[in-house]
């Protein structure tokens, strides 16, 4: 009873409550400006947690990905700004460039076998000098039209940064629950030695694990340069706290093994929420940051209730 | 000193011919040698130390052997890795049961070789299909092929384990501790699996410290003592005693016969 209540279908419970005290002391909370902000919210730290969801399933963290997010959201205005290369072309180099940088964060993971906590402290310090170094610490602004869809349009209603990470949403659930390659990532993640052993590569499952974190927190770069109309290499620092306590709320664990990309998005969800909703009703942002502080908390002593109950 | 021992003239599934293996300066194993038939089942023992885990880690592919050969089937293979022992037909029910505790039942029966739907995509609903299939064949009685592993009872996780390495059709399976953590209900309902196992002509390669279990199922005894080969009886010509004593060597390890 108590252990079904603090799996990650409770999160639906915490939620509804919040969505209700928020339709009461926060009269602009359900209007259509509102969720449109709601949704590019969630779409920003989505793309983030549901990108490294896998990487904690796999017994690891990657700290690097709110500095990727700045870093490659850079990386697109230098190429469409200054150099003038097409918007589509530069936002397959910004993407990559996460990916790159994830595919390192992997090698030194996996293959020099450093612990993920300091390798992805060590890139999130590289990566965001790098982003101040090449702006010169301004602000790269001026995007084409077309590349302010991304962040700014809709289609059908629905604002278009939420079709980027609804895809990516299905792709990665597809990933974890249907292909061998998520199969490999619970059986790393749940206990390594007997992945190794059954002929398991643990090397290749973290490996990619972190390139996909990396290219994902890429997308959340472009959507949110794309949203701003401006990459400013600061972007992102703020996300990463943020998406990692949407991926322990959404019940994906830290000791591995456990967790899924539809919880992560249920956690993100109560996150933006709890954000918008302290916003509305005027709350001084230094409390906000106090309130997520203490939600993370929160969720991983559940976290902790959840093992122990196992 | 070099030892070797006769072997019966049967047509062994698997042979091992003085292999030696170290860490360091630590001589795990010196010319060691081992053969096991079909429908067969060959007990190893021996102190703590003697090499017994090492041994079976080599032929598990887990360890690779410093000199030596390995004959299977009379050819000689080199086992580069577990999953590569594996798909040699050698299978093996670890000490540590090498399970994934947060997994299911099907999928750690499958685990590290599940079945695949266009290259990429698991086939869950099979592996559950015929988990169940050969789960019942065998008599194991389990909550549900859904029930994560962690939930399980050290004897169910165990008859998992060994279920695994039937569902490998391995011709040969090694055992390291089958019925260490066991209960005496449990561990007479794993003897029974490996019974089984032997009538469907396996060769079973088992490590054991415990020698009422040893004698109550092995053809064959081998002794290991500070990683060599201490001598091999087959059960009905032996006793306790004299296991016993081989195992702390006082009777002294067998010459060439």
């Amino acid at each position: 009873m108590f252990q079904r209540f603090f799996n990650s279908a409770g999160i639906g419970g915490p939620l509804i409550v919040l969505w209700i005290i928020l339709g009461i002391f926060a009269p602009r909370f359900f209007t259509l400006t509102n969720f449109g902000n709601l949704s590019v919210q969630f779409a920003i730290i989505g793309a983030l947690a549901i990108g490294s969801t896998a990487v904690i399933i796999c017994k690891e963290i990657d700290l690097s990905i709110g500095a990727i997010e700045g870093f490659c959201a850079v990386i697109a205005g230098i190429c469409i700004v200054n150099f003038g290369i097409p918007w589509p072309v530069s936002i397959l180099i910004a993407i990559s460039s996460g990916a790159l940088v994830g595919a390192v964060n992997g090698c030194l993971v996996s293959v020099v076998g450093i612990p993920s906590f300091v390798v992805t402290l060590g890139s999130l310090g590289i990566v965001s000098g790098i982003s101040l170094l090449i702006t010169g610490g301004r602000s790269v602004y001026g995007f084409p039209e077309a590349y302010q869809w991304i962040g700014q349009g809709d289609l059908f209603y629905i604002r278009s940064p939420i079709l980027f990470t609804g895809l990516l949403l299905v792709f990665m659930h597809v990933v974890l629950k249907n292909t061998i390659f998520g199969l490999n990532i619970y059986a790393v993640g749940g206990n390594e030695n007997s992945a190794n052993l059954v002929g398991i590569s643990s090397l290749w499952t973290k490996f990619f694990s972190f390139l996909i974190s990396g290219a994902s927190a890429g997308l959340a770069g472009v959507i949110i340069s794309s949203r701003l109309n401006a990459a400013n290499p600061t972007l992102g620092a703020l996300d990463l706290l943020d998406a990692i306590a949407a991926i322990v709320i959404g019940g994906a664990s830290l000791s591995g093994g456990i967790g899924t990309v539809i919880g992560t998005a249920g956690g993100v969800l109560l996150i933006v929420t709890i954000r918008n909703g302290l916003n509305l009703m005027g709350i001084n942002p230094f409390w906000q940051q106090t309130a997520i502080g203490s939600v993370i908390l929160i969720a991983a002593i559940f976290d902790r209730i959840r093992d122990k109950s196992r | 000193m070099k030892k070797s021992i006769s072997y019966s003239k049967q047509n062994k599934i698997l042979e091992i011919h003085n292999i030696s293996k170290s860490f360091g300066n630590i001589d795990a194993l010196t010319e060691a040698s081992l053969s096991v038939c079909p429908g067969e089942i060959l007990s190893i023992v021996g102190d703590n130390g003697a090499g017994k885990s090492t041994l079976i880690k080599i032929i598990a592919g887990v360890y690779q052997i410093d000199s030596g050969s390995i004959y299977l089937n009379g050819k000689t293979v080199e086992l580069k890795s577990a999953a590569h022992a594996l798909s040699l037909g050698i299978s093996t029910v670890f000490q540590d049961l090498a399970m994934v505790e947060t997994l299911d039942v099907a999928t750690n029966m499958f685990l590290g070789n599940p079945l695949k739907k266009a290259y990429i995509f698991v086939d869950r609903k099979k592996m559950y299909e015929k988990t169940a299939s050969i789960l019942k064949d065998l008599g194991i009685n389990l909550p549900s092929v859904y029930a994560p592993i962690n939930v399980l009872s050290g004897g169910q996780r165990q008859a998992v384990a060994v279920a695994r390495a039937i569902l490998q059709e391995g011709q040969v399976i090694l055992m390291d501790e089958p019925t260490a953590a066991l209960g005496v209900r449990e561990t007479n309902q794993v003897l029974e699996i490996i019974n089984q196992l032997r009538d469907r002509g396996k060769s079973i390669i088992l490590i054991s410290h415990d020698l009422e279990v040893v004698f109550n199922i092995s053809n064959k005894i081998q002794v290991l003592r500070l990683g060599k080969v201490q001598g091999i009886r087959n059960v009905s010509e032996t006793n306790k005693e004299e296991i016993v004593g081989m195992i702390t060597g006082a009777i002294s390890a067998d010459k060439i016969i």
